[in-house]
């Protein structure tokens, strides 16, 4: 086993534990704490395969903006009643049923596929590509989405701000 | 043994359907979002470990996971917006506490 | 040195002024017209009209710039004139209804309705994945926004939060679908995605992602297994908004599947065409079933755009040249009988204090007949009745789906038709028969009067002479099929 599995392994685990801690634990806010640990934890998965840009950009925007933000929208909102997960009515043991049956069909469906696959290689200058094609090729995208970041800053306001 | 691609693309699968179970259980929309934001997740690492797996000539999948990253990150915010307009209007964030129509 | 592509700017002409329109809007609000809404909404439609004539000069024209993220050809042009046009009759009908509900932040109302029309254009115009999912996102973000504008009123808060939460997981799983067909081809734009396309090996990964792309899209467009979200949501939301969700986001939506599945996966249209039988059928009947025991019109109608949407997918499931004509025939005609139809549920509710039950059109003919006779109109031509232009809809899909030895769904088709008569019928029945509560003429603004004469006039005159509505979608779905 390689160096680079053993990480591979440990941050799988990781991830799984904590995103089966996300949809089962009772308390509000470790729930959101355990997403977060799952999008580091993916942030770690994008150093070991070489996307060393978008690593830092999923620690910086939600270890630091999303957490804070809502973190504040929990403590607002929950002079409510206890939150818990509801595990004995029916439908959600035919959800539970379905969604089992849905990752399995994934799985055999991602395990049929002959991808195409080249052997990875290590490569320096990975975000300098990446920046070449974000503003070369994908220019108009990055130009929209700025309207669009536009559009859910100006609904954000309008919709939480008292009047 | 090195990682090859099955691993990962198993290991998203995994956490897409976990992201989809939690979405489509939990009550507080705070969280029903969370899990949401585990499915982007998901897809964000299928797209990074394809762009890597192929041998990262073309970047196209990570440009693309620039894209969702961005994307989600402002429908979250929206979310919290419409948590707070709905705290104030309805003194709770259970979405099956505001369900007055039926599906 | 990075090469820097040669940018064509005439081509981004009509989103940019849209562009430009909507921030000027917004800083106008802020600065010189403080919440006047006649002054917002009136400058609004001046920034869509002149996106409009930014198109005049493009007329004809064959070309992509940036890549392939901005195409011009005139199937992107169709669209985006009938988004426009959309655009303006709903800025029109929303100026008496954001008045008398007296709702927060005028100015941001009109920008997003801008900013949603300029999401669906850019939908329309572009053969690339990263770009149709970034003009979708737009779309649906300025829609969701607009959804809950009702901020005090709980159905909007739930109409909202429901459009919100199933919008986000639908495209969570069409991107999952287009994370595999991005795994497999290496590509994002749709012609590059057909070549890379070879190979028997091909047929399972295109397949599963179109399956989970095609999630996405079935949501926007409202068909049956991702319907549910939309008879709350078309009731829950402000009437104007509800008249532009059934019509704006929905013609891109198709426009957007057109692209995807004739420019990127025509090779498998022997494993598609199945999936969208089963959801034309599913469509059509469940839209159709449910409509007849609806008491509020706006759910009544959110079921009947459902149906529609079933028989446009009938189209896909032709998948001919002659279909994509059809489809595009009918997108605008649905448009306009659509917006006619809430231009005079609005009419109708703004005389009876917000009242959008069926029991408020009783009587209707003796309050305000000129309303009666055109919403007559309207049910006849929803329902495909000569000699309105809802025929001619119907008739070039079902004449495509015989063509191609479809002849039992086009028949399904008209089967639904006639089932679909039993509640448009009854709406007559409620207008003419029935005996109204209140003999008081109905007052209503002159706003409302006048996107129903336009829209009347257009169904009847496309209805009496197609020629040249069916000249335009054929020019424009040239090439596709």
């Amino acid at each position: 086993m390689t160096v680079a599995s053993a990480i591979f392994y440990f941050f799988a685990a990781i991830l799984i534990f904590f995103s089966i801690k996300v949809v089962t634990t009772k308390n509000l806010f470790h729930s959101v704490m355990s997403a977060f640990a799952v999008l580091l934890g993916t942030a770690g998965l994008f150093f070991l395969f070489n996307a060393e840009f978008l690593g830092i950009v999923q620690i910086l925007i939600y270890a630091g903006a999303v957490t804070i933000l809502v973190l504040f929208v929990v403590m607002l909102t929950t002079a409510g009643p206890k939150y818990r997960i509801v595990w004995e009515t029916p439908l959600n043991i035919w959800i539970f049923v379905f969604v089992i049956l849905f990752g399995g069909m994934l799985g055999m469906i991602v395990l049929s596929i002959q991808w195409p696959v080249a052997k990875p290689v290590a490569l320096h200058g990975v975000t300098e590509a990446l920046a070449t094609r974000l503003f070369v090729e994908y220019l108009l995208p990055f130009e929209v989405a700025s309207i669009l970041l536009l559009a859910a800053l100006i609904g954000s306001i309008v919709l939480a701000r008292r009047d | 043994m090195d990682i090859t691609l099955n691993q990962v693309l198993i290991l998203a699968a995994i956490l897409f359907s976990i992201g989809t179970f939690g979405a489509l259980t939990r009550k507080s929309i705070v969280i029903v979002v969370m899990c949401i934001e585990l499915m982007f997740n998901a897809v964000n690492l299928n797209l990074v470990a394809f762009a890597y797996f192929s041998g990262l000539e073309a970047l196209r999948g990570q440009v693309f996971a620039v894209f969702i990253m961005v994307v989600s990150a402002a429908e979250l915010g929206l979310c919290m917006a419409i948590a707070i307009m709905l705290y104030r209007n309805r003194d709770t964030i259970q979405v099956d506490r505001i369900n007055m129509m039926k599906w | 040195m990075v090469q820097i592509p040669k940018v064509n700017y005439l081509f981004f002409g009509p989103e940019a002024l849209l562009i430009v329109a909507a921030l000027v809007l917004l800083l106008l609000d802020l600065f010189f017209w403080r919440q006047n809404n006649r002054r917002l909404a009136i400058f609004g439609i001046f920034g869509l009209v002149g996106a409009a004539l930014m198109v005049i000069p493009l007329l004809g024209v064959n070309g992509t710039t940036l890549g392939t993220s901005l195409v011009v050809d005139s199937f992107s042009l169709f669209f985006k004139m009938l988004f426009l046009g959309i655009a303006i009759l709903v800025i029109v009908l929303s100026v008496d209804y954001v008045a008398k509900h007296k709702f927060a932040g005028v100015g941001e109302y009109y920008t997003m309705l801008l900013f949603a029309t300029i999401g669906m254009m850019f939908m329309a115009a572009t053969t690339d994945l990263v770009m149709i999912y970034i003009g979708l996102e737009l779309t649906s973000i300025s829609c969701y926004i607009l959804a809950g504008y009702h901020k005090k009123d709980p159905k909007s808060n739930e109409a909202i939060l429901k459009y919100f939460i199933l919008g986000l997981i639908s495209s969570a799983i069409m991107l999952y679908g287009f994370s595999f067909i991005y795994g497999f081809t290496g590509h994002t734009e749709l012609s590059q995605i057909a070549q890379a396309l070879t190979g028997e090996s091909a047929k399972l990964a295109v397949v599963a992602g179109v399956v989970f792309a095609l999630a996405g899209f079935a949501f926007k467009v409202a068909s049956v297994p991702f319907h549910q979200w939309v008879p709350d949501v078309y009731e829950g939301a402000p009437a104007p908004i509800t008249a532009f969700l059934s019509v704006g986001p929905k013609a891109a939506a198709f426009a957007a599947l057109i692209r995807i599945l004739f420019i990127g996966f025509p090779v498998f249209a022997s494993y598609w065409k199945i999936l969208f039988i089963a959801m034309a059928i599913a469509s059509m009947f469940v839209g159709n079933l449910m409509a007849i025991p609806q008491t509020n019109i706006k759910r009544m109608l959110a079921y009947s755009s459902i149906a529609h949407a079933g028989y446009i997918l009938v189209g896909f499931a032709v998948a001919s040249n002659e279909a994509i004509t059809g489809i595009l025939l009918y997108i605008a005609i649905y448009a306009i009988m659509n917006i006619g139809v809430f231009a005079i549920v609005m009419a109708v509710g703004h005389g009876s204090n917000g009242g959008e039950d069926l029991s408020n059109f009783n009587g209707l003919s003796k309050r305000a007949p000129f309303l009666a006779i055109t919403m007559a109109i309207f049910m006849i031509a929803l329902a495909g009745m000569p000699p309105t232009a809802g025929l001619w809809g119907k008739f070039y899909i079902f004449a495509a789906a015989v063509n191609k030895g479809l002849w039992w769904l086009a028949l399904l088709g008209l089967f639904n038709s006639a089932i679909s008569l039993y509640y448009y019928v009854n709406v007559i029945r409620h207008m003419y028969v029935l005996e109204p509560t209140t003999e008081a003429p109905l007052i209503f603004p002159v706003a409302y009067k006048g996107v129903v004469w336009a829209t009347v006039l257009g169904t009847l005159i496309i209805g009496v002479m197609p020629g040249p509505l069916l000249w335009l979608s054929t020019i424009s779905s040239k090439g596709f099929g």
